[in-house]
């Protein structure tokens, strides 16, 4: 127990201090960048060898922020300014790790932290946001504050309802999506990359003691609520003009999957766990590919890009595979991590399935239009065209390596539950409904 | 079970091929298409190898390597996989030959020949596909791979819509195949082929999304399969995305057209037991590809552009394809596709030649100007009774011979009731009769030589279909009355199948009285009601049923109301 304190506090303040070392570099953003690798390196290393301390599914998100703060570090674009992003994640992944290692009511105080710096931000970058934005993130964040507050106070099962509610702030939840849309779409450098996966991986760290303790009818409601999302952020998505704007709403489409699944008397944590490690990476790489781009030729229109892929061409087959991955087709892992959602249901073919489906048809329709107008056509004449240099081709080669083993072989990363035991149970269950 | 490497090999060779030729292309630039026909060559002699084998054993299975993942890589090859898999290398060493001087100092090189082998790998899987979920997948894949390789031209604007148009109809399928798959599992709990059968027979499971309006599981689970199946094989009204590929490469336009538009009549033919449980969805498939035939074929004779009459033949035969399939007759449509895919190929590869001759030769016919064409008086045909008297009885006579043959000298049963024999007999008139008319078409010129190409190619299809109607089947469904079980699944109603016998020998009958009358420069008068309703729908197929600019205004209301609810309604929401 002693020897579990002492690397969860140490996998706490290690990033924390780091950032706070970071300071002295602040001025050398390349020596800034390798002194924020190291340190993220040190800490997936350390939660990589670590497996006995933690929970399982705590230890699998907690490798899944390091990987993506890893990621986030080794493909940031260095521009001339400085690298304040890099602060923001290594204290962001401190209070995290906060959180997910913590037990009440520490692990509240820390994600109250979590949602007060995230506040702050919005505050210094407000002059990007629009008002409605800046009244989401304030409220939304504000309201969560409140809720992980106040809710200890109530009964069991009502505390499960405020917690979740506070939670569908971090997991994406129509219509409580809307701070995390504005951080994805304002947050400067490669926070929307990091928060885009951070922040469902704590929503899922949260709602898992909770989800079974919340009554059927609030049950229905997160099916309704999930459904309007997919809906809605499908539609919505078709109409976007700009990059992060298409993935955000691409992100809540995913997510309200991800809650149909909670929805459902059958949820199961190894499920989600895998469809939320495997979507969150994917939308991680999304937004590092559109950080690389947006550094290189400014935060343009989509249409104002094309031709890419004579230019850029190692960019170009990385985003087609990432596209792949994140349209959910196989062999990577949304493809797997939905197959299995799908196959854990016992209660027959539902609407929930089939709303669930257009969500594959609305990724289907617009990745590749994204992608299409990102690649394809006539390159603009005026424009230098600089390829993805080493440390970014190194990070999302290791994304989409990680993505294929989420398809391929998850039982292998994830532990899972192994699919025929599934079989079993499913004939089970159906030979005493129909004896 | 088998300790024999050959049919990993198979898969392994293309797969290798696809992986290498990025790494090595910027050290043997073009030289890498060397390791993709290299590659292709070795699966297609181990094919060969392999149909021999499951022809003199039994299917093959090997378990996968990682059985503790759900996604196990495991194979099982029997006959029909084994065909499939001779078809598929068998066109894919030709197409890779062929590319090979094709894109010579293409941009593309080496993109190019990773993707043919890596779909040609993703072919071979999906016809090895130990169960459902694996096919599924590959299924899937292929549908990415053929559309990142129609746009090969990817600065070309009208590729990119035709492979963008491709792609949205492909994943609508494949989404639709999804659904079956996991209605399938949580039916029957399982996805491997034999089981899901079994189950399957035994299962008596409803479906429910309505109140009130119920359905059979198996007939869902088939349905919404054989959805994915009308997508890949361009089943009306699904078929809209093959005609307009033919920006495509050539080579891709040949892959296409042998192999993978063949994917659904595979699929029908994989699943064929549980098609047999249901009735209903085998009546519908029928129905969706007599419509197709008849809508691909009428389409095909109106248009002006050569390429999409070559795309709307292509969607015709797969409808025939179809309808073989609906009526029960699984191993005619695969015998039906491996003839029609080898045709389209050969066609497809060899137009290229004929272009180029036809711009080198000094000597080539030349189009004459449409002003020459108006003034010039246009020669009278001259009338061969000869010819049309070939024709018109051997296509008339064609039943009573084939009936003769099939009762006497091979002894088919013809007074079952579910019509097996009389839809081989069936199909190979209509395919004789078609073919004699398109040669009388082409030489109206009295000939003992036209006369004999008559004869020649009425003889063939006749054979050819007694062929693959007594020993296709019986090599591809060698279990005793496991053909003839599909043959009564599918049988339609007396009434209904006689009217559709009827009615098209009366289409028949009725081209060769055209025929006649035209040949003769006289003219048939018609009703006026009858002429008004020729230009009508003469307008009607040449804009192609309107049925792609439907589609277009469907994109644009769903965008319009995707706008409306952004802008309007929920634009306070980010």
């Amino acid at each position: 127990m002693e020897t579990t304190i002492n690397i969860t506090q140490t996998l706490i303040l290690v990033p924390i201090f780091g950032a706070i070392l970071g300071l002295f570099f602040r001025k050398k953003p390349k020596a800034l960048k390798g002194w924020f690798f190291a340190i993220t390196s040190l800490i997936l290393f350390a939660i990589f060898l670590n497996p006995e301390s933690v929970a399982p599914t705590t230890k699998s998100l907690a490798l899944l922020i390091a990987l993506a703060a890893w990621l986030c570090i080794l493909a940031r674009y260095l521009e001339s300014n400085t690298a304040f992003d890099l602060f923001e994640i290594l204290i962001l992944m401190g209070l995290g790790f906060g959180f997910l290692f913590s037990v009440k009511p520490l692990n509240h105080i820390f994600l109250a932290s979590i949602f007060a710096l995230l506040i702050s931000m919005q505050w210094r970058i407000g002059g990007e946001a629009s008002a409605p934005e800046k009244f989401w993130v304030i409220g939304l964040n504000g309201l969560a504050i409140i809720l992980l507050g106040t809710a200890s106070l109530f009964s069991a099962q009502n505390e499960a309802i405020l917690l979740s509610l506070a939670y569908s702030m971090l997991l994406p939840l129509f219509p409580f999506h809307g701070a995390y849309a504005v951080f994805l779409k304002r947050f400067p450098g490669a926070l929307p990359p990091f928060l885009s996966l951070f922040l469902p991986s704590l929503g899922l760290h949260g709602l898992l003691p909770q989800i079974q303790m919340l009554p059927p009818g609030i049950k229905h409601l997160l099916l309704v609520c999930a459904i309007s999302g997919i809906i809605i952020g499908g539609l919505r998505s078709l109409v976007q003009i700009r990059v992060p704007d298409v993935l955000s709403q691409i992100a809540l489409v995913f997510w309200s999957v991800l809650w149909w699944h909670f929805s459902r008397p059958e949820a199961s944590t190894n499920t989600a766990l895998l469809f939320l490690s495997a979507v969150a990476l994917s939308l991680c790489g999304l937004f590092l590919m559109w950080h690389g781009l947006a550094a290189r030729f400014g935060n343009l229109i989509i249409n104002q890009f094309g031709g890419l892929s004579s230019a850029m061409p190692r960019f170009s087959v990385l985003f087609v595979l990432l596209c792949t991955a994140a349209m959910g087709l196989p062999l990577f892992g949304v493809f797997s991590g939905f197959i299995k959602m799908a196959f854990s249901s016992t209660s027959g073919f539902s609407w929930g399935l089939l709303f669930t489906l257009f969500a594959w048809v609305f990724a289907s329709w617009r990745i590749p239009t994204l992608m299409q107008s990102l690649l394809f056509g006539k390159q603009n004449p005026q424009w230098i065209y600089d390829d993805l240099g080493l440390g970014e081709t190194t990070a999302f080669s290791l994304l989409l390596a990680v993505l294929f083993i989420l398809g391929v072989a998850p039982q292998t990363l994830m532990e899972l539950q192994h699919f025929p035991e599934l079989s079993a149970h499913l004939s089970a269950t159906r030979m005493e409904n129909n004896p | 079970m088998t300790s024999l490497p050959h049919p990993i090999l198979i898969l392994l060779s293309p797969l290798l091929a696809g992986l290498l030729i990025p790494i090595l292309a910027p050290r043997l630039g073009e030289k890498i298409s060397k390791i993709g026909i290299i590659a292709q060559v070795i699966s297609f002699f181990l094919s060969l190898i392999l149909l021999y084998d499951v022809t003199v054993n039994p299917p093959i299975s090997i378990a996968p390597l990682n059985a503790q993942d759900f996604l196990g890589f495991g194979l099982y090859i029997d006959r029909l996989s084994a065909v499939m898999m001779l078809l598929v290398t068998g066109v894919s060493t030709l197409i890779h030959v062929f590319s090979r001087n094709y894109l010579h100092q293409d941009t593309g090189y080496t993109r190019f020949f990773t993707l043919l082998s890596l779909i040609t790998f993703a072919l071979l899987y999906l016809v090895a596909s130990p169960n459902l979920l694996m096919l599924l997948v590959f299924w899937q894949l292929i549908s990415w791979l053929l559309y990142l390789l129609l746009i090969h031209n990817h600065v070309h604007q009208p590729t990119i819509k035709a492979g963008f148009k491709t792609l949205i109809i492909l994943r609508i399928g494949d989404i639709c195949f999804l659904g079956g798959v996991i209605l399938a599992y949580q039916l029957y709990g399982t996805l491997e082929f034999p089981h899901i059968f079994e189950r399957a027979a035994e299962s008596t499971a409803v479906i429910s999304l309505l109140p009130g309006i119920e359905m059979k599981g198996v007939t869902a689970v088939a349905l919404l399969i054989f959805v994915g199946a009308m997508s890949k094989s361009a089943q009306f009204p699904m078929h809209v995305w093959l005609p307009d590929t033919m920006y495509g490469p050539t080579p891709v336009s040949a892959l296409m057209h042998a192999g993978i538009v063949n994917a659904g009549g595979f699929l029908l033919n994989r699943l064929a037991p549980l098609y047999g449980l249901s009735p209903t969805t085998l009546n519908l498939i029928f129905f969706l590809g007599a419509l197709t035939t008849i809508l691909g074929a009428s389409i095909m004779l109106v248009q002006n552009d050569a390429k999409k009459m070559l795309g709307y033949s292509t969607v015709a035969q797969m409808g025939y394809m179809i309808m073989e399939c609906g009526l029960g007759a699984f191993a005619l449509a695969i015998f039906h596709f491996i003839a029609h895919g080898l045709f389209k190929a050969s066609f497809f590869l060899g137009a290229g030649s004929v272009i180029h001759s036809t711009r080198i030769e000094p000597k080539a016919p030349t189009a004459p100007k449409i002003s020459q064409v108006l003034s010039e008086p246009k020669p009278k045909a001259p009338f061969s009774r000869l010819i049309w008297l070939t024709g018109f009885i051997t296509t008339l006579i064609l039943p009573l011979f084939i009936l003769f043959m099939a009762h006497d000298v091979f002894h088919i049963p013809l007074n079952d009731e579910a019509h097996g024999a009389v839809i081989f007999l069936f199909f190979g008139w209509v395919t004789s009769s078609q073919a004699i008319i398109s040669l009388y078409r082409m030489n109206a010129v009295s000939s003992w030589k036209v006369v004999s190409a008559m004869i020649g190619t009425l003889t063939l299809i006749v054979f050819t279909y007694l062929f693959a109607g007594e020993l296709f089947t019986l090599f591809l469904y060698p279990v005793p009355g496991e053909a003839a079980f599909y043959f009564e699944t599918a049988a339609l109603p007396a009434v209904i199948f006689d009217f559709f016998v009827v009615l098209t020998a009366l289409m028949i009958i009725s081209v060769w009285v055209f025929l006649y009358a035209k040949a003769r420069g006289q003219h048939i008068l018609m009703p006026a009601w009858i002429e008004d309703l020729k230009i009508k729908y003469y307008v009607r197929l040449m804009n192609r049923l309107y049925i792609d600019l439907f589609y277009q205004r469907c994109a644009q209301r769903i965008t319009g109301l995707a706008q409306k609810i952004d802008k309007r309604y929920l634009a306070w929401l980010p």
